[in-house]
């Protein structure tokens, strides 16, 4: 699903809980949700779950034939009134919260793709119109080419092709291995932190549905860790994650992943270690994706001007050696 | 191993140990975590924590955390309401750092684009140059494009990254350039406004904290004080905390101080137990006309730096046409 899609879905789930809380029963809820959505993919599920809801199938399992999971009541009471309006509202919250870091993802990697567009298009001006140009004055002059200017002049060929090759190299790995596309944003200084911290937030709020479904907090660390997009922090955490019967919690888990560092979520393995219930731990799972967000927005407005600065200095220069270039050969050529 | 381990900021130790205690979790708890989370400050952190288990109160390391932290924590432990005070502090730190990020983005870009200005004054006066119109550069252009101009400029870029080290080093005191700054600036009213909503937020959300923590009037104005990092708040919430001290009215006091009307307005009309409720709603308002006032002065910044750009890439085009067509111009 896409971010706006992945919002879409928490807003409605929260609209339907919304419904619940002012007497509308849960069929008719979904079904007028379902008639009044425009988004295709927010649709489809309204419709799979208003189907299996009409068929008479139990919650849970019309909620999972729509890929949703429905956290349950607490103790095993039933699913109905105050407690399902409950489990809707916690549903929402997860997908908005899926939604936000796919969109904070997606802006943070504007910026390196602006960058790198920028800067590329801005070598290739330079190559094909300023180098030419200088090479003949150079030789009309009868005078030595730089020594930068005649690398570039004689592996500018050899250059591009790897630049191609690089392009059609990345094209070719986002469309068949998305997750290790991802990767390739460390090589941009500042980007790796980022991604490290939306990697975290989506274990994190994958976990706290899961603490919440009721599953133990090992296993519902093997289910987050395949909800990571992202290859290499997926790699690591399978790496980093416990056995069976191995005592080492979430925090510590996360942190052997590289995936939390210092006191980054340091609130977790303190409620971990005071023995808290499943629904404390994924409330504070919660707050540390909070915390977390906030430090990647910080991080992001960092992000632009840095870009600006590096594109508007590359601009000038470009434009000033243009400049000289040009007004060189003209004055040479002056009678 | 102590080489490797990653570096743990002040300001994220004091939010991580202020949240903690928020929580409900014993010092001696989150000390034993916290020396774990940064083991490059273990030793200090285990010194503490040994003071605390032998029932002494909390001693002052430098370089863990700020007398203002320490002040609210000692506040908290002797009102018997940590985890209340703590709360406060978290949010109070929350608000420093966002003010002070804010505050230096919104004010980069204005200093970038007083920068840019140089740029395109010289090129506009090279373009010029190139008409035939050469000679010593005068008027605006010339004082835009003069190196005096650049001096000043890169010293105003200086003096913010200076300040924004000093707030990262809170308790430290203000620094002296820095207030002879803020006194400058203060004088011209766009900027003054600025800087008292920043001051404002800080020093309602520092005062709410204390006096949450039920701390004395006078020991939380002059906590504030020592909080606040503009050097005019400061000195105004010190001498207020000394007239109380001395028996004068908390409204007369910051009113004699010249400080701001929303602080005397919270303290006039708000009863005892509802003060703390009432700064922080100050605080916020104040924090969210910061935010409004930076995210203003940045998209026209930005607007202005667009207009600049093209200027700049004009003026360029017409000295190599200038140049191409005949003109009397020089090599750059």
């Amino acid at each position: 699903m896409k971010s706006s899609d992945l919002s879409g879905l928490g807003q409605r789930l929260s609209q339907l809980a919304n419904f619940l809380e002012n007497g509308v029963p849960l069929r008719e809820g979904v079904v007028a949700l379902a008639q009044a959505e425009t988004a295709p993919g927010i649709k489809r599920t309204l419709a799979v779950l208003s189907a299996r809801l009409k068929q008479g199938a139990e919650l849970h399992e019309a909620f999972a034939a729509a890929g949703l999971v429905l956290p349950p009541a607490p103790a095993g009471a039933p699913l109905e009134g105050d407690r399902l309006v409950a489990s809707l509202q916690y549903l929402a919250r997860h997908y908005r919260a899926r939604g936000r870091i796919r969109s904070l993802l997606r802006r943070a990697l504007a910026y390196p793709v602006v960058l790198a567009a920028g800067l590329l298009a801005l070598a290739g001006l330079y190559t094909v119109v300023v180098l030419p140009r200088t090479e003949q004055f150079f030789m009309e002059l009868q005078a030595p080419v730089p020594w930068l200017a005649q690398v570039a002049l004689s592996q500018h060929d050899t250059l591009w092709s790897a630049a191609l090759a690089a392009l059609v190299g990345l094209a070719l790995l986002r469309w068949a291995r998305p997750g290790w596309f991802a990767v390739t944003w460390f090589a941009f200084p500042g980007l790796a932190r980022i991604l490290r911290h939306l990697a975290a937030c989506e274990v994190l709020s994958t976990l706290a549905l899961r603490l919440r479904c009721g599953e133990a907090p090992t296993l519902a660390l093997r289910g987050a860790t395949a909800a990571v997009d992202n290859a290499w922090f997926r790699a690591r955490l399978r790496r980093a994650r416990p056995g069976e019967d191995a005592d080492l919690g979430v925090h510590d888990t996360l942190t052997r992943g590289s995936l939390l560092k210092g006191t980054e979520g340091l609130a977790l393995a303190a409620a971990e270690r005071r023995g808290d219930d499943a629904a404390t731990l994924a409330e504070t799972a919660s707050d540390v994706i909070t915390d977390l967000h906030r430090e990647v927005e910080r991080m992001m407005s960092v992000l632009g001007p840095i870009c600006v600065i590096i594109l508007v200095g590359v601009t000038y220069m470009l434009f000033k050696t243009m400049a000289t270039t040009v007004m060189a050969e003209s004055m040479v050529s002056l009678p | 191993m102590k080489l490797l381990a990653p570096h743990v900021s002040r300001p994220a130790l004091e939010a991580a140990w202020s949240d903690l205690l928020a929580r409900g979790h014993s010092p001696e708890a989150t000390l034993r975590l916290l020396a774990r989370a940064a083991p490059g400050k273990g030793a200090r952190i285990k010194r503490l924590l040994g003071a605390l288990e032998q029932g002494q109160p909390l001693p002052s390391e430098p370089g863990l955390f700020t007398p203002e932290v320490e002040a609210l924590f000692a506040a908290g432990q002797e009102s018997g309401r940590l985890a209340e005070t703590m709360g406060h502090a978290r949010r109070l730190l929350g608000i420093l750092q966002q003010a002070s990020h804010k505050l230096l983005l919104s004010l980069l870009y204005p200093l970038l684009l007083l920068l840019a200005l140089n740029l395109t004054s010289r090129a506009l006066l090279k373009a010029l140059a190139s008409f035939g119109a050469a000679g010593e550069p005068t008027g605006v252009l010339g004082i835009f494009a003069s190196d005096i101009y650049l001096a000043v400029i890169i010293g105003l870029v200086s003096l913010l990254l200076h300040w924004f080290v000093w707030s990262r080093r809170r308790g430290a005191g203000p620094s002296r350039i820095w207030g002879a700054a803020e006194r400058l600036a203060a004088s011209v009213p766009l900027l003054r406004s600025w800087l008292q909503r920043g001051a404002l937020s800080s020093a309602a959300a520092s005062l709410a904290a204390t006096l949450g923590a039920r701390l004395p009037l006078a020991q939380a104005l002059s906590l504030a004080g020592r909080t606040s990092r503009s050097v005019l708040m400061r000195r105004g919430l010190e001498r207020a905390a000394a007239r109380v001290e001395g028996g004068q009215e908390v409204v007369a006091a910051l009113e004699e101080q010249q400080l701001p009307r929303e602080l005397r307005a919270a303290f006039g009309h708000a009863a005892a137990e509802d003060l703390p409720a009432a700064l922080s709603t100050v605080a916020d308002s104040a924090h969210q006309r910061l935010s409004l006032l930076a995210k203003n002065l940045t998209r026209a910044t930005f607007a202005l730096a667009l207009l600049l750009a093209a200027a700049c890439v004009g003026a360029m085009t017409l000295q190599v046409w200038m140049v191409i067509n005949g003109g009397a111009g020089g090599i750059p």
